[in-house]
């Protein structure tokens, strides 16, 4: 089980993290959704003990992390990080070697997979194809605990579904705590349960994918129908056209009136409203 | 230590290459000097002088141990976590590639020594060569306590910059840099503390007694080691 409490990151005068509550209790796997620059990773280098927070208490099955107290059970390597220019082959060995538990069958399968020359070195590998050997050492590791940031980074639309693919295998065949950081809702939508919305620092949304999808939606009718319905209601953002109100609620379910319909809410589009949540009838 | 500690020497060893590239150049110029020198001697063009002297080849391999020690904690560390490393596993790894280097780089020093060095002062530098093992007196000793006195020495010295450079993004690793060179600064024209310097470097250089001297420098290059303990613990990714 993994807790945030009141957790607080700040690089000199930013604050990246802001007393950031968070509980996740068991296996499942879950979407860190959030802008650039919303402290996704920050929030991954938090939990796996890389940096240290200027404030509050991060628990890893009840045990404290810091710097110091790297939890053995959380495995995270940074989109986009530096690593030793070796042979693709090298590198997954040295990790292998240096991990317990390293499923190295299931890093050859994927290798072998996602079509990665394993003969040619870490600088030699396009972008796409670093992200995914630092994606592949990331997800073979038996780790209870796998924190993927941006593992897409890169990838052409058939790499990203293929990887989707790869991940529901990865969970089925070993479940445990799976956090994917990325912008890509809707494709990260067909394999996540939970989502967690960062903006600014600050959790905005812990749901689950159904609950979203029950409680996400979108009002559209004449502004002077739609209006009075939004009393009580939490509205998430609005579009107008000429007299058309959209209406994006976030909250329970109402019975439209006539002249107003309601519509399921995209998760692309309940995001944008979370983060963006500007309306345009001003 | 454990089989992950050497694989993490291992891979320091492997991924140290600038360290290696720019020795070897030194090293070629360093030959590529000599046999200009000995042609032209040879060939009664130039014979140059009594006071002729060179940088002792063996030497020249100490340049591996300074940049290794440099590039280990700043460009291996990183890279070492990427693959899922452990700072315990990095901080005994380390140690062990420091060990393991120095001793290449001893041994390497005393064949050179025995052999290229001997053959090309005899031949051209009448003065002799700058190689420590001649200047600090650890030949005198023989080769097996020259070649241990020699590693434990390197050993010190790549502790000593591997620690330094590990703080170097902290406030007290530039209070450290400070501290050095004041101690040097300060030490220096004062009778009594500049007693207490020569002391010390006799103690890890210096000192007739070449047990003392080799128990000397690994002492110390635990104590300075054992520091990288808190200093890793605090260290970001």
């Amino acid at each position: 089980m993994i807790e945030f409490k009141n957790v607080t990151k700040k690089y000199g005068e930013t604050t990246a993290i802001n007393r950031v509550s968070l509980r996740i209790p068991g296996s499942g796997i879950y979407c860190l959704l959030g802008r650039n620059g919303a402290g996704k990773t920050t929030l991954m280098k938090l939990l796996a003990g890389h940096i240290a927070s200027s404030g509050g208490e991060i628990t890893v099955n009840g045990e404290p992390v810091s710097t110091s107290r790297m939890p053995e059970c959380v495995n995270f390597i940074e989109s986009g990080s530096v690593q030793f220019n070796m042979k693709a082959s090298d590198l997954i060995g040295t990790a292998a070697a240096l991990q317990d538990g390293f499923d190295r069958n299931f890093a050859t399968k994927m290798a072998k997979r996602f079509d990665l020359n394993l003969n040619k070195r870490f600088k030699q590998l396009s972008f796409g194809m670093k992200t995914m050997l630092t994606t592949i050492i990331t997800l073979s590791n038996n780790s209870k605990v796998i924190l993927l940031d941006e593992p897409t980074l890169g990838f052409d639309a058939i790499m990203r579904d293929q990887f989707n693919t790869l991940l529901l295998e990865s969970y089925r065949t070993n479940p445990r705590v799976l956090i994917v950081s990325t912008h890509l809702i809707d494709e990260i939508s067909k394999v996540t349960e939970n989502l967690i919305i960062i903006e600014s620092g600050n959790i905005l949304v812990e749901a689950g994918i159904d609950d979203i999808d029950e409680k996400a939606y979108t009002l559209t009718g004449a502004a002077s129908l739609v209006l009075p319905l939004l009393n009580g209601l939490n509205c998430i953002g609005k579009t107008v056209l000429g007299n058309v109100m959209a209406a994006h609620i976030y909250g329970n379910r109402i019975n439209p009136p006539d002249g107003v319909t309601l519509d399921r809410m995209g998760l692309q589009d309940f995001f944008i409203n979370m983060v963006g949540g500007k309306s345009n009838d001003n | 230590m454990t089989t992950k500690s050497m694989v993490v020497a291992k891979t320091h060893i492997r991924n140290i290459k600038l360290a290696y590239v720019i020795t070897a150049c030194w090293f070629l110029a360093t030959i590529l000097q000599d046999i200009v020198f000995l042609a032209l001697h040879w060939l009664n063009v130039f014979s140059g002088n009594e006071d002729n002297m060179t940088v002792g080849l063996g030497n020249v391999l100490y340049l591996i141990i300074i940049l290794g020690a440099v590039f280990i904690p700043s460009m291996n560390f990183r890279k070492m976590m990427n693959l899922g490393g452990k700072r315990a596993d990095f901080f005994w790894g380390s140690a062990m590639g420091h060990v393991i280097m120095a001793a290449a780089v001893s041994l390497a020093g005393m064949i050179l020594y025995y052999t290229y060095e001997s053959f090309v002062i005899s031949v051209y530098y009448k003065a002799g060569n700058l190689n420590v093992l001649f200047w600090f007196g650890w030949i005198n000793n023989g080769a097996a306590i020259a070649f241990v006195q020699q590693f434990a020495f390197l050993l010190l010295l790549a502790v000593f910059v591997h620690t330094l450079t590990s703080v170097q993004d902290k406030w007290y690793g530039w209070a450290a840099d400070i501290a050095i060179v004041a101690i040097i600064a300060v030490f220096t024209p004062i009778a009594p503390l500049r007693a207490a310097l020569v002391w010390f470097f006799r103690m890890i250089i210096f000192h007739p007694n070449a047990f003392a001297q080799i128990v000397s420098c690994l002492v110390l290059s635990a104590a300075i080691y054992a520091l990288n303990k808190p200093i890793l613990a605090r260290r970001t990714i």
